[in-house]
């Protein structure tokens, strides 16, 4: 597609493309992947830190822990959001801060802010799923799509 | 360019920190004692339990309980062995449903029902369990072992 629009280019466009390109700065690939594996790591230890002191301080088990985890750290990243903190955390460990369940928190927050100036019902009611909402409808649908091959493996396959 | 290096350095030294075995394992498998001193609440069915599964390698913590009609065990695996957990929670169940056919086996890997059972496992060797207690424990112990959500 983006090989298709180049060659209809005009050629001094062309020639401009191939110079931006030479002298455009590289993505620092490897130290990107370094700060989203730490940061992300470090989201998760946080996390595991919450979910221990619930196992030993509550009655919930391993299994159970699990909710009130993420409900805690999407209620910690909400207010880290509003506060403007988590985009600086987002702003240096990219893809480490939106992968784990507190980059879901962020999404919803930070579109809520965005839109609060249109009103609370069309704006901030409208527009808080705009970016959570593809991550629920491939959520559920790739979920299912894996329950549906494990269905068919495990009825077919005679596992 | 010496500034990646550090940073390739570093990293690798992190990741690989995680590849280490660990020492501290065999030192505390049997950390009670056999208690059979209790004559009120035989726990001989747990002492067998735990001789049992200190035969397993995975195995690094465990705590049995018993009453007359049930023995809940629960244990603490090898960090790496986590992964194939399901299957052997499955044959350690299996092994003690073989063991103690006349009792209900209820066999965990689960943190919480480790520290239930260490606690009621303190209050036994302290003598302050009469038979309906203990009973009453065990239940809520397996009540929130079943739970899901």
């Amino acid at each position: 597609m983006a090989d298709k629009k180049k060659k209809n280019l005009p050629p001094n466009a062309q020639e401009y493309q191939a110079f931006q390109q030479q002298r455009e700065v590289k993505r620092p690939l490897l130290k990107n992947c370094l700060k989203a594996f730490l940061v992300g790591g470090f989201i998760c230890l946080i996390g595991q830190l919450i979910s221990t002191f619930y196992i030993y301080n509550f009655n919930f088990t391993e299994q159970t822990a699990g909710n009130p985890t993420s409900a805690t750290l999407i209620f910690f990243t909400m207010l880290l959001t509003g506060f403007g903190v988590y985009d600086r955390i987002g702003q240096f460990g990219g893809a480490g801060s939106a992968v784990p369940v507190t980059g879901f928190g962020n999404a919803v927050i930070s579109a809520a802010i965005e839109h609060k100036t249109e009103g609370f019902i069309l704006g901030v009611g409208g527009n808080i799923f705009k970016l959570a909402g593809p991550v629920i409808v491939y959520g559920v649908f790739s979920a299912f799509i894996v329950a549906l091959i494990k269905t068919i493996i495990i009825g077919w396959g005679g596992f | 360019m010496d500034r990646k290096k550090t940073i390739i350095t570093v990293s690798l030294f992190f990741l690989l920190l995680g590849c280490g075995t660990d020492s501290t394992i065999e030192k505390n498998k049997q950390d009670t004692p056999i208690n059979v001193s209790n004559k009120q609440l035989n726990q001989q069915p747990s002492t067998r339990a735990k001789d049992i599964l200190n035969n397993h390698k995975e195995i690094t913590e465990i705590k049995a309980v018993n009453n007359s009609k049930k023995i809940v065990a629960a244990v603490k695996v090898k960090h790496r062995e986590r992964f194939t957990l399901k299957s052997l929670k499955k044959k350690i169940t299996k092994e003690l449903e073989d063991e103690f056919p006349k009792l209900d086996v209820e066999f965990s890997t689960d943190q919480k029902i480790f520290l239930e059972l260490k606690k009621l496992e303190e209050k036994i060797q302290s003598e302050q369990l009469t038979e309906k207690e203990l009973s009453d424990e065990l239940e809520q112990i397996i009540k929130l072992s079943k739970e899901q959500t």
